[in-house]
């Protein structure tokens, strides 16, 4: 309530100064007429009198500046004064400014790069459950594919006790990128295996229907799970999608499911989602 | 005490204007003479710090302003105590009794 008060009083003093600082203006005139008058009748002159009010109650422009430098609202104004020196400096020396304002520009501008790259990178943690404890094995000996044999992947599962689960996931731009054909023209999209623990581990549900079960992986049925972006391209995300035949690689696969949109493995996207065994769905 | 007019303790001028308020409505100088008078000439106060004072209560809600003509027909700006400032009045009054007692027993114990 006060606060409000003092805003508004403050508020006043900004946007209708000339009418506050005559105000005060008046006021303080007629205090100090007053204060000379009252040594006038005393028998001082006019003169004289005025002088020692000067003295005794401090000089009218020292107080005009004391009471408006009180107030919040100076703070403000001297902020804008500041502000418009500057201005004018920078204008003063257009060469010197355009120096400024480009360091300034390209240091910004490379910081919050870096910062955004960093933040993507490493600070912003993985969209899938418990981030802290997920580990991506690879092959020391090849990092870029590093690829394991899926037996040593069951072996690594036989023997391990550092992790609660392993599950496997294969990607390449040979062996799992596949050519669609139901329907329509055929169409080259990048898919992924996972083995049947990888949804759970991960923490991921699909957005539609279901994931692999794990009697899926030694079945010779093929089944798969869409991307969001090929569920809505292909089936024009229809509801009726789970359950329907799709020709991959010319062989018959089952749509079971649909991940969300949002969902991707080490920040890439496979659009088909096989479950591992099905290797020979490739032929 | 000496002849000098002496400074205020820190905090206390506005509920001395708050007290001169109380009994009427009052005009800057007429505050300051009243003060002057009411202390015997002990707190002779410059115009900065009256009019500092009125803003702040005036922006504090504890006293309204209004322009009037005075008894020798010049327009002056009259102030006035409202019922905030009335109730801050006595509480302030009240602590500061309270602080004085206080520090009379310090001062006084041996």
């Amino acid at each position: 309530m006060s606060l409000l008060r003092n805003m508004a009083g403050g508020l006043r003093a900004l946007l209708r100064k000339k009418q506050v600082s005559q105000e005060l203006e008046e006021e303080l005139n007629g205090f100090l007429e007053m204060a000379a008058e009252e040594k006038m009748k005393q028998g001082m002159s006019r003169k004289d009198a005025l002088r020692a009010v000067r003295l005794e109650r401090g000089s009218p422009e020292t107080t005009k500046e004391v009471v408006r430098t009180a107030g919040w609202e100076s703070l403000v104004e001297a902020w804008w004064q500041d502000l418009r020196f500057a201005a004018r400096m920078l204008r003063k020396a257009p060469g010197f400014s355009v120096v400024a304002i480009l360091m300034l520009a390209v240091g910004i501008g490379a910081n919050s790069a870096i910062f955004s790259v960093i933040q993507a990178v490493s600070l912003r943690p993985l969209p899938y459950k418990n981030p802290k404890q997920l580990v991506l094995l690879t092959d020391s000996q090849d990092p870029a594919s590093g690829a394991f044999l899926f037996k040593d992947i069951e072996s690594f599962k036989a023997v391990s006790r550092s992790f609660a689960e392993i599950a496997a996931y294969y990607r390449d731009s040979g062996f799992s990128r596949v050519v669609l054909t139901s329907g329509e023209e055929p169409e080259f999209v990048q898919g992924a295996f996972v083995s049947a623990n990888f949804f759970p581990l991960m923490g991921v549900a699909p957005a539609l229907g279901r994931v692999f079960a794990p009697e899926e992986e030694a079945q010779r049925e093929h089944v798969v799970v869409l991307s969001h972006g090929l569920w809505m391209r292909r089936c024009d995300g229809s509801l009726n999608a789970i359950g329907k035949k799709i020709q991959i690689n010319g062989l018959p696969s089952q749509i079971i499911g649909v991940m969300p949109a949002t969902f991707s493995v080490s920040r890439a996207r496979p659009t088909v989602l096989g479950s591992f065994d099905n290797k020979s769905l490739l032929g | 005490m000496t002849d000098k007019p002496s400074d205020l303790v820190q905090g206390t001028l506005d509920m001395l204007i708050l007290k001169t308020l109380a009994l009427e409505p009052m005009h800057g100088y007429g505050i300051a003479v009243r003060l002057e008078q009411m202390s015997k000439g002990v707190f002779r106060l410059n115009a900065g710090s009256l009019f500092v004072a009125f803003q702040r209560l005036e922006r504090a809600g504890l006293v309204k302003s209004e322009w009037k003509a005075t008894e020798n027909s010049r327009r002056a700006k009259y102030y006035v105590l409202t019922d905030q400032g009335r109730r801050r009045l006595n509480s302030e009054t009240r602590e500061w009794g309270r602080q004085v007692a206080a520090i009379a027993r310090i001062l006084e114990a041996s």
